[in-house]
């Protein structure tokens, strides 16, 4: 009997080291992953900040709060504030004529969003206004969906009623319309002293999420901001809410795929929540130009209170 | 040799044991005690084909809103994002599109004659007279039997 010792490992150890490494790597992954979305959300927040100081910016210049939207198609705040976004050079491509009066033929449809005198500006890919924490989703008519959306106040944008502007719901679920610092230019313009809440407690945008188009072709356009329904969040629906977006049409969201939020189509008022990929919440930037990061588990009233611009809330900096 | 096989085994749960533990403290808990909350939705004795239901605390100042698309009559909301336990205002939205738009291309302007019209009474939506009362613990499973006049 030759018992000859083998150099070398028996199973068990190696089983150890495969254990232990196995350990090891669970426990970093998720660490990196964290990071990894800490330094998107920072550049999600920098952009929202941005978008803030431009508005201040665009105050400074014209005594007013930009336009929430020229009716439903000739621009919204997304254009509006572009000269402050330093993208002048795309804001010089804007056509901004489009108006009630025009014919067919006087352009009517040609200076839309997504006419042919205005699709050099709105198929332009605007970084800033795009957050890396999001999926890019399909641009419709080349026109790309982004990240950030303008405050509409705490009801709904209404149909009712509705030939020549966009108007908020004066109430809906029980909510009182209490004001909000975007609405259509053709309700007139907001001013700074309008805002009896105080700009500290006032949002002016926060987040959303763009829509994926379905696998045949339906389409999903929220955070489609050049178009005005896509341009707006709505305070009567929670951030990153179960309750679902109300949109204008059920041809227009595709809920339950690649992580749509819930959504159904086709009522009088139409709604949007503010949303985001960001773990347990999203951010807002206020009035005064501060970034907050907002918790879903914010409760309604509270939530209502920071969109209204004079609604004399009492807002404790803990609620949320 | 049995000796050997019995350590292998140990080996091989243990590792399981331990990734399991680490995995289970990822869940996504916000620390609320939430429900599940799900039910039936009939009008005038049909399932309502589509729309929305949204549970709104009638305390706004406590507690989280809800809500969740019907289908076929059915709503869930699941226990991940459910309700806490309380009481609930309940608001059903269902709406009938005149014409569906056309796809393919940036939408253009929507005349109010265009836009979809309510089904629902506002005694269920605009004035809400629905309540629930969500309770821990127990299934909260709600029927909602709507009239349309």
């Amino acid at each position: 009997m030759n018992h000859r010792k083998r150099r070398g490992f028996t199973l068990i150890e190696l089983l150890v080291v495969i254990a232990i490494i196995a350990v090891l790597i669970a426990l970093l992954l998720p660490a990196v992953q964290a990071a990894r979305e800490a330094a998107r959300r920072s550049q999600c927040v920098n952009n929202l900040k941005q978008i803030g100081l431009a508005v201040m910016n665009y105050e400074s210049s014209n005594t007013s709060l930009p336009p929430g939207c020229k009716f439903q198609v000739w621009g919204t705040w997304a254009i509006f504030i572009l000269p402050y976004m330093e993208q002048t050079q795309v804001y010089n491509s804007w056509n901004s004529l489009g108006d009630y009066g025009l014919s067919a033929a006087g352009g009517n449809s040609a200076l839309r969003y997504g006419g042919a005198m205005n699709t050099t500006a709105t198929t332009a890919r605007i970084n800033s206004y795009t957050c890396p924490s999001d999926t890019r989703s399909a641009p419709l008519g080349g026109i790309p969906s982004y990240n950030y959306v303008a405050n509409y106040g705490n009801t709904a944008i209404t149909s009712v009623g509705t030939a020549t502007s966009t108007a908020p719901a004066l109430t809906y679920n029980g909510f009182m319309y209490s004001g909000a610092p975007f609405s259509d230019i053709y309700l007139g313009a907001v001013t700074l002293s309008s805002i009896t809440d105080g700009l500290s407690n006032t949002m002016y945008h926060a987040e959303c999420i763009e829509g994926q188009d379905g696998p045949t072709g339906q389409l999903d356009l929220r955070g489609y901001i050049h178009w005005w329904e896509g341009a707006f969040f709505e305070s009567s629906l929670t951030p990153n809410s179960t309750q679902p977006d109300q949109m204008q049409s059920s041809g227009y969201c595709y809920a339950n795929y690649l992580g749509n939020p819930p959504c159904v189509g086709g009522t009088t008022n139409f709604v949007h929540a503010a949303r985001s990929r960001h773990p347990g919440g999203l951010n807002a930037v206020m009035g005064d130009g501060s970034v907050r990061f907002v918790k879903n588990t914010i409760n309604i009233a509270t939530w209502q209170a920071l969109s209204t611009t004079k609604g004399a809330e009492v807002i404790s900096s803990d609620q949320y | 040799m049995l000796q050997s096989n019995r350590c292998v085994h140990f080996a091989v749960m243990g590792c399981l044991a331990l990734s399991s533990a680490l995995f289970a403290g990822c869940g996504g808990s916000d620390g609320l005690p939430r429900e599940s909350v799900s039910g039936v939705v009939m009008l005038d004795g049909q399932p309502l084909p589509s729309g929305s239901i949204q549970m709104l605390p009638v305390d706004s100042k406590v507690g989280v809103a809800g809500g969740a698309v019907i289908k076929d009559g059915k709503f869930e909301i699941g226990r991940e994002q459910g309700l806490i336990p309380g009481q609930y205002r309940v608001v059903i939205n269902s709406g009938q599109e005149a014409t569906p738009p056309p796809s393919g291309e940036p939408p253009g302007p929507i005349a109010a004659a265009d836009a979809a019209k309510e089904i629902i009474p506002a005694q269920y939506n605009a004035q809400t007279t629905l309540t629930a009362d969500v309770k821990a613990g127990t299934p909260n499973t709600f029927p909602f039997d709507l009239k349309s006049k």
